[in-house]
């Protein structure tokens, strides 16, 4: 009784610090990635649970019950694949780095089988928490808006993600007083093809007009939530947030990995949006552009300085928002997580001339 | 060296970042022309810090002469006429001397009660003045700034005035998109549609104070800002004779005593505070009718016995209706009433009923007004009210009766039993 007592107390401990980290990022993944770095794993033992390694001085009495798993290592991996591949946290404005994929990616069937072998994870979660504040004279309002991903690997080369942004605000009124709205759940195909160094992802999304408030004298606060969460991506992806509309975007990513692990990457998107509710009416259509790199700092730290402009609505005063961002990224056993500044650059919202807006975001990606 | 090289473009970033921070300059500018209009546009999105919304924008803005104007103003003039005819309500106003004989309001234009009017029965001064002084309104109905070219109103001082006023107007457009401005053809009573209007109106003209102190480098802060919203207010108050008849008063006063609720709420908490301020705006006027410490009055139910009627036949009710404080303030201070007699009394005010009876050719009208106050009336409203014999009033501890009619022959009031 007394080494079981043991062995659960070792798995506690063993999981802690990941539970941790999992409410500190605000984020949940369940899955173990796909294609795991070097490290101890534990024997199989028929259940879902993997079981806790002994602890060192463990040594069964005969006929104990159960019998302790045996350490084993798993094959090295092969030649330039230290981590497990990412996959596109595809509505991160900030996507993964491309290097993941092994440059000989094998075929199709191939990859079927060895995913069959490795019972490779087909789903991941994600998370972004994008935080600002507006500091006026006599009060300071701080906006959070998470936003949720979702990625399931439908087909080798097809992956289905589900995003879906909330905004949250609380300001010198009080936690009582604070205000949440719900943006527009965003459901994407994506379509995954890497040749040599390029990789290409071409998706289209459709979402649901969910982001909407009813004009009332609360109307001023919805309508701050929805603009902050608006300006803390730099407007990308607007059809997230944008009020009472649903959109069918059209996406496409292409990345080129450099030697030494730089990769540049370039997104583009186009959504036709169409006013579905409330006072909203009509078609208009939105795009965007970012291009990105990523340069590593050390084996498991990557810089990622980043430049975007969306195409605002034709009732916009600007037809352009920019904004330069940079992401540091760590690379660990159990993900990839980030922190990252976007600092919107011209009017309406930039430091110059606009309303100086920006947003601090930290997550993880996507890591299938 | 390649990592010094990974490290230029970040640097670069950052040393974008910390030059960053240069405003929209607010000058001078004429707004008629589309960059002026989008400084002043900017300048109230960053005066009121609630981000910008990529459709809403800069409303569409359209830019007209003076002629076109006063076109427009006869057009409209004329068509309200002809739709609306006389009507009980202007006669029940005139006899409690809430409207003038002689139009004295832009809030009146194209009646035609007087003055000089052309032949279709629109009064011309009315609209001449307003053709002379607009500078832009908004329109909620066809969501569009309308800017009156005055080419003869130039210089400095003219441009800021046109600038100011246009900086309230934008305000209209972004509140249209938060609180549909529409809804106030949907109220009631007067006295919701008052209130409404009182946060509306109170809140343009708030940012409108702000954006004059940022234009003007008046030198206003946050911690006076109440301070000067009070002064404005009292400048209303001390001068009520020049705001026309009280129902027009009375509207020109929603402005202060809006712009008073959103100082207050700016002082206390800034944009935060006015935001969550709209939210629980009072539904009444009395609410706003604040004390010298800046609290508010209880607001009551608003509930309140009818007002008495005549029983005749031939005197149909034409509608009723609930005028609230604010407008019980205006129509003492249109009796003689002194300003702080007159105030103290309309927050006492818990609740009103206004009845309306006319003949069908409008040959006979009668109104009854009901008030209902946590207070006594002072003697001195009562003696101010029965001074010219026209209105018959009654009074008892909590209640003013007040009913008057342009009939040849006396007509005989009774009681509504109260529900």
């Amino acid at each position: 009784m007394f080494p079981y007592a043991l062995r659960v107390l070792w798995g506690l401990a063993r999981t802690l610090p990941a539970a941790l980290c999992l409410m500190l990022s605000s984020h949940a993944s369940f899955a173990q990635p796909a294609n795991p770095a070097p490290q101890v794993q534990d024997a199989p033992s028929g259940d879902t649970a993997r079981p806790a390694p002994p602890p060192p001085a463990y040594n069964p009495a005969p006929g104990y019950y159960p019998p302790p798993p045996y350490y084993t290592y798993p094959p090295p991996p092969p030649p330039g694949y230290a981590y497990p591949p990412a996959a596109w946290p595809v509505q991160s404005p900030y996507p993964p780095e491309l290097y993941g994929n092994p440059p000989n990616e094998p075929p199709v069937a191939a990859a079927r089988m060895q995913a069959r072998d490795e019972a490779p994870r087909s789903y991941s979660l994600g998370a972004t928490l994008a935080t600002s504040y507006e500091s006026e004279p006599g009060s300071t309002s701080i906006v959070m808006s998470p936003l949720l991903e979702g990625a399931l690997i439908v087909h080798p080369l097809v992956l289905l993600d589900l995003t879906w942004g909330f905004g949250w605000m609380v300001d010198g009124q009080g936690l009582g007083d604070s205000t949440a709205r719900v943006g527009n759940p965003m459901l994407s195909g994506f379509f995954r093809a890497n040749t040599g160094p390029w990789r290409v992802r071409a998706g289209l999304g459709v979402t649901a007009p969910l982001a909407h408030f009813p004009l009332s004298p609360d109307g001023r606060l919805y309508a701050f939530v929805y603009n902050q969460a608006l300006a803390m991506w730099g407007m990308w992806n607007e059809w997230l947030w944008t009020t009472d509309r649903m959109a069918v975007p059209a996406m496409g990513r292409v990345g080129y990995a450099l030697s030494g692990g730089t990769v540049l990457v370039a997104e583009a998107a186009l959504a036709p949006v169409i006013g579905v509710r409330g006072t909203a009416h009509g078609t208009d259509v939105l795009g965007q552009l970012a291009v990105e790199a990523r340069l590593p700092v050390s084996a498991t730290v990557d810089l990622c300085p980043r430049l975007q402009t969306v195409l605002l609505p034709s009732t916009s005063v600007d037809r352009f928002q920019s904004a330069a961002g940079l992401r540091l990224t760590l690379q660990t056993q159990r993900g990839r997580y980030f922190a990252a500044l976007l600092l919107n650059l011209d009017e309406p919202l930039g430091v110059f001339g606009g309303l100086e807006r920006w947003g601090l975001h930290f997550g993880k990606e996507l890591d299938l | 060296m390649n990592r010094v090289r990974n490290w230029v473009l970040p640097g670069l970033f950052l040393t974008l970042a910390s030059g960053a921070g240069c405003q929209r300059s607010l000058v001078t500018c004429d707004i008629t022309q589309r960059s002026c209009q989008e400084d002043v546009y900017f300048h109230d999105l960053s005066l009121r810090g609630d981000g910008y919304d990529p459709f809403g924008g800069l409303p569409p803005v359209t830019v007209i002469t003076e002629d076109e104007y006063r076109q427009q103003l006869i057009a409209q003039a004329q068509a309200e006429t002809a739709q609306n005819g006389p009507s009980p309500w202007d006669k029940a106003m005139l006899l409690l001397h809430f409207t003038a004989a002689t139009g004295s309001s832009a809030g009146d234009a194209g009646v035609g009660d007087g003055g000089a009017s052309n032949d279709a029965g629109v009064d011309n001064s009315t609209i001449e003045d307003e053709v002379t002084h607009v500078l832009a309104f908004y329109s909620s109905q066809t969501k569009t700034v309308t800017i009156v070219a005055h080419p003869d109103q130039t210089g400095s001082d003219a441009e800021s005035n046109a600038m100011i006023t246009l900086a309230h107007e934008l305000i209209h457009s972004l509140q249209d998109r938060e609180l549909d401005l529409s809804k106030t053809d949907s109220f009631q009573t007067t006295d919701g549609y008052l209130a409404y209007d009182t946060i509306i109106e109170g809140d343009a003209r708030f940012y409108e104070t702000l954006f004059a102190n940022d234009l003007l480098h008046l030198g206003w802060s946050q911690s006076n800002i109440t301070k000067l919203a009070k002064e404005q207010l009292q400048n209303y108050y001390d001068n009520f004779g020049d705001l026309g008849a009280p129902l027009f008063a009375a509207q020109d006063l929603i402005y202060p005593l809006g712009e008073l609720y959103e100082a207050t709420e700016y002082q206390s908490g800034g944009n935060a505070a006015v935001r969550h301020g709209y939210a629980k705006e009072p539904p009444r006027t009395v609410g706003f009718l604040v004390n010298a410490d800046g609290t508010a009055p209880p607001v009551g139910s608003g509930n309140v016995c009818p007002a008495p009627a005549v029983a005749l036949a031939s005197l149909p009710t034409a509608g009723a209706d609930q005028l609230g404080a604010l407008p019980l303030y205006t129509f003492l201070r249109g009796w003689n009433v002194d300003h702080a007699t007159a105030y103290a009394t309309a927050q006492s005010w818990t609740g009103d009923f206004l009845r309306v009876q006319a003949k069908a050719d409008l040959t006979t009208t009668a109104v009854a007004w009901r008030i209902e106050l946590s207070a006594p009336p002072p003697a001195t409203v009562v003696q101010a009210l029965t001074s010219s014999g026209e209105l018959a009033v009654k009074s008892d501890a909590q209640s003013l009766e007040i009913t008057v009619s342009d009939s040849q022959s006396p007509l005989t009031w009774q009681a509504v039993s109260c529900q």
